[in-house]
């Protein structure tokens, strides 16, 4: 069973969840066989490479690819991704006939809003990873992706952490396109056509504000790049009014003064944050697959049934039932036959079922002491034997032999003797009843014997 | 009758008189409740062996023996066919040879002839009735066998002359124990198998990798049965079930049958948990009674599932939001195109926002009345009726209750017990206020879908270590 060694996916998980509910169906038994085996071919891997191992050696047929795998899905998007970022900051900056950017609006779109998502990203991240994630949106588009990631159609609900740490996989790496994709564009549109960069407001910001706002964004790089910060007398230089029509006056300078500065605030504020975050929701995806991998209901059993040995301790055979019924006999009349010194304990009482000539004693000796007591009844030939025996013991076959050999004797009574200051019980009375019907006589019957103290 | 066993193996054969409990202590350490136990005297009519097997590799063997019922004539006959003390062995294997076919000795001969063969003896006594000089006979022919033996007094009704069986007993054999084949605990099963191994030195190690084994399959089942009691209660915490009820049609139908179909696959399910753990401990025919689960209609009902063409209350205000957004997106896009571009799509923004708002609220007022609309005479809406989750917080501890009392009667019984599982008494009274408190956060969280793999784990992990520690009282 060849094993190729290969990243935890959440295939693999939504399959493993799959493979446990189905074998909830299978006998416990089968189950410790079937998963023993393979953890004997599995041999000394990890738990996770254990539990491939098992779900590659159980599982059926996987169900026919989608039509498009995730990664098709996953470089359609990033492609989409980046000519969106292309196409977007294409139209904002060709849209103006004069060539004008407004670099507020361009930082508000290209800048803050996506570090707004990325901000929201990260909190979405952060409950993800605490194990309280959010659904996926339905507009959201790595749903796409994401959907392709799982097997079938079933919804995997056990791992929507991860399902939720993989579409922030995606959208991050979405968003870092989308940021390459302008800074792309950005650069490449500088290059062949003359923008003019101006700034201006409804609100009134004086150049000074402005001027500290922009200081305070570059403050990331300004010592280690002062050509990424805009001058002062390039702030007050490219102030735009709604009236101003000429900007012929304006330097190149001032005029292209704000390009390095856009550029660097794309990297920092838009670029870096979707990187950081798109590393972050790898390991936490990593983290998240691997933990729902091992934590899903049975996964823990399964691994715990491959390294126990399987233990039977029940019989091997079927059992055998005899037909040969228990073989027990008795008899009895005015004669007393004492079984295995059942009336030791009685006192008198021997006297009330029989005279003292007619008590006879059989069970504890040799089996000729049997003999004489046989042979003597035999002699007698009474029209009752009765036979004292020990109600809680259970009738023998040596007695059943005894009283097999005895000749003559019409009746007979079984006298349950009763354990001192006890009652006979129904099972043992059931016992004797059974053992009564066998035996030869033309009419046998047991009895308790009462008034014992 | 014989059979060639491997050499060395150790293998024991239970002996005694019939009804003293033999095939009890057998089941019991087989684990194994298929063991035919009949009140009835002598209904074990032929020798069964019961090979503890690790990985096909047989460890020991017991053999559940026919009842000795000739002791004294078979005696006879061996003191009158042997003279020399060292020729007692010699003289019961002629015995069984000279017997073998007849039927008289025919029990005599199914239990001596593993112990001829080679097995260790058990010999089993009732505790609860007094030792007479009858048992003697049979007791002395084990002693001509010459095998290793040891003895147990089974109390099968109580253990009034238990003393006397000791002191009786020790005349014949070295180790005398009291074993409750009923009522035994696991830990005193592993060690009657490690005095087992005392019999014979050779015996020990193998006896010992038993003991081990066993142990470990305990482990594993306590671990199993936890897990198996998580997934019961997470089910119960979520299970739901659901119907549409178009409008205008009568709800109470569809109530009643709602409802006795949650409580018929929640009491399938616990059946099914219920089964499994049984399984676990090596059941697989056992009787049950068990008060019913009380269902409260009323904690269960969920009516608040509005729903239009088949979508939610929710998901049509995303849906109408969604297509005033795109609607209002598209106005502002146009005011963009006029404006040249400067508004850098501020009017597309604000468009769709408003789109979106204006959308969503319009439905939310007129959802009620567009759900009596009908298409060709079919509604368009209605309610969709559903029953659970409970809201009840007690509703998971009693299923806890009933699950952890349940695993504690299956755990701690034993495979001789053929008298019906009750499973009526409460059973969280060894549940800490602590732990309560903490179950309940647990219960909540799922139910609510919070943390719901974290707490579904941290479930298992508790109802694991309350399974572990049964064996722990």
């Amino acid at each position: 069973m060849p094993h190729k060694a290969s990243a935890l996916t959440l295939r693999d998980v939504y399959s493993l969840g799959e493979q446990l509910e189905a074998d909830r169906e299978l006998p416990a038994a089968t189950l410790s066989e079937r998963d023993h085996a393979i953890g004997r071919s599995c041999g000394e891997r990890d738990d996770i490479e254990s539990l491939r191992y098992w779900l590659q050696a159980v599982a059926t047929a996987d169900s026919a690819p989608p039509w498009l795998s995730e990664t098709q899905a996953a470089l359609l998007l990033r492609m989409l991704a980046l000519l969106a970022g292309t196409m977007a900051v294409g139209g904002f900056l060709l849209a103006s006939d004069r060539a004008l950017v407004n670099v507020f609006l361009f930082l508000l779109v290209f800048v803050a809003l996506p570090l707004l998502f990325a901000a929201l990203a990260a909190g979405v991240m952060l409950r993800a990873a605490f194990g309280r994630p959010s659904p996926v949106s339905p507009f959201n588009p790595t749903r796409f992706v994401a959907r392709r990631a799982l097997p079938g159609q079933a919804k995997l609900l056990e791992s929507s952490a991860a399902v939720r740490l993989l579409a922030l996989r995606y959208g991050q790496e979405l968003g870092m396109l989308f940021a390459i994709g302008v800074m792309l564009a950005f650069m490449v549109l500088l290059a062949f056509t003359d923008f003019s960069f101006v700034w201006g407001s409804t609100f009134g910001f004086s150049d000074a504000a402005v001027n500290s706002a922009i200081t305070a964004l570059a403050a990331p790089w300004s010592s280690w790049l002062p050509q990424a910060v805009v001058p002062a007398t390039v702030v007050i230089d490219t102030r735009y009014h709604a009236a101003q029509l000429d900007f012929s006056q304006l330097s190149e300078a001032s005029r292209r003064g704000w390009w390095p500065f856009l550029f660097m605030c794309l990297t920092v504020y838009s670029l870096l944050p979707r990187l950081l975050l798109w590393l972050a929701s790898r390991r936490l995806y990593r983290r998240e697959l691997t933990r729902s991998f091992l934590g899903l209901p049975g996964a823990a059993a399964v691994l715990s049934r491959m390294r126990s040995p399987v233990v039977r301790t029940q019989a091997g055979d079927p059992e055998h039932v005899d037909a040969r019924l228990s073989a027990m006999t008795y008899d009895g009349a005015t004669l007393l036959l004492e079984w295995a010194g059942s009336l030791a304990d009685t006192g008198d009482v021997s006297l009330r079922l029989a005279k003292d000539d007619n008590h006879l004693r059989a069970g504890l000796g040799s089996p000729a002491d049997d003999l004489d007591s046989i042979e003597l009844i035999n002699r007698r030939r009474p029209n009752l034997l009765l036979v004292a025996v020990k109600s809680w013991e259970p009738p023998m076959a040596d007695l059943a032999d005894v009283l097999a050999d005895i000749e003559g004797v019409s009746q007979c009574i079984l006298q349950l003797v009763p354990l001192k200051g006890r009652k006979v019980s129904e099972a043992n009375l059931r016992d004797w009843k059974a053992f009564a019907r066998k035996l030869k006589f033309a009419a046998t019957e047991v009895q308790p014997l009462e008034g014992l103290a | 009758m014989t059979r060639s066993r491997d050499v060395g193996l150790p293998h024991f054969a239970v002996v005694g008189r019939p009804n003293k409990g033999k095939s009890s202590i057998v089941a019991t350490l087989a684990r194994d409740d298929t063991v035919r136990i009949a009140a009835r005297a002598g209904s074990t009519r032929s020798t069964r062996r019961f090979p503890m097997r690790v990985d096909g590799q047989v460890l020991y063997e017991l053999i559940d023996t026919p009842g000795i019922q000739r002791a004294r004539q078979m005696l006879a006959w061996l003191r009158a066919n042997c003279a020399d003390a060292a020729a007692r062995p010699a003289a019961v294997r002629q015995f069984l040879e000279e017997h073998a076919e007849q039927e008289q000795f025919a029990d005599e001969c199914h239990a001596l002839a593993p112990i001829v063969e080679g097995a260790g003896i058990i010999y089993v006594v009732d505790g609860s009735v007094p030792f007479g000089g009858d048992y003697e006979a049979e007791m002395e022919i084990l002693r001509w066998t010459g095998r290793p033996s040891l003895a147990l007094i089974n109390p099968i009704e109580n253990s009034d002359y238990v003393e006397q069986w000791t002191a009786g007993l020790g005349q014949y054999f070295q180790t005398v124990r009291s074993f409750d084949a009923h009522r035994a605990e696991y830990r005193k099963q592993l060690e009657l198998l490690t005095l087992f191994g005392h019999l014979d030195p050779e015996w020990r190690q193998p006896l010992q990798r038993a003991v081990d084994v066993l142990e470990a399959d305990r482990q594993r089942q306590h671990h199993e049965a936890g897990e198996i009691i998580a997934g019961l209660l997470y089910d119960g915490l979520t299970f739901t079930v659901e119907q549409a009820v178009p409008e205008g049609l009568p709800e109470e139908p569809v109530r009643k049958v709602l409802f006795s179909r949650y409580q018929r696959q929640l009491i399938k399910r616990e059946r099914s948990a219920r089964a499994r753990v049984e399984e676990l401990f090596y059941y697989r025919d056992l009787s049950k009674s068990e008060q019913g689960m009380d269902f409260d209609e009323e904690d269960l009902f969920h009516q608040e599932n509005w729903y239009l063409w088949g979508l939610s209350r929710k998901q049509l205000l995303l849906a109408a939001g969604a297509a005033g957004g795109v609607a209002g997106g598209g106005a502002g896009a146009v005011v963009d195109g006029m404006a040249g571009g400067l508004l850098g799509g501020l009017a597309t923004l604000a468009g769709g926002i408003s789109g979106a708002v204006a959308s969503t609220r319009s439905v939310l007022r007129r959802s009620d009345d567009l759900a009596k609309w009908t298409v060709s005479g079919v509604p368009a809406g209605g309610n969709r009726l559903a029953y659970g989750p409970s809201r009840n917080p007690n509703f998971p501890f009693v299923l806890l209750g009933r699950a952890m009392q349940h695993h504690r009667a299956i755990s701690q019984r034993t495979h001789a017990v053929r008298a019906t599982l009750e499973l009526n008494e409460p059973a969280l009274d060894w549940l800490g206020d602590k732990d309560k408190r903490r179950l309940a956060r647990i219960f909540e969280d799922i139910r609510s879908g919070k943390r719901v793999s974290e707490r579904r784990a941290e479930l298992t992990a508790l109802t694991q270590a309350w399974c572990q520690e049964v064996d722990a009282e």
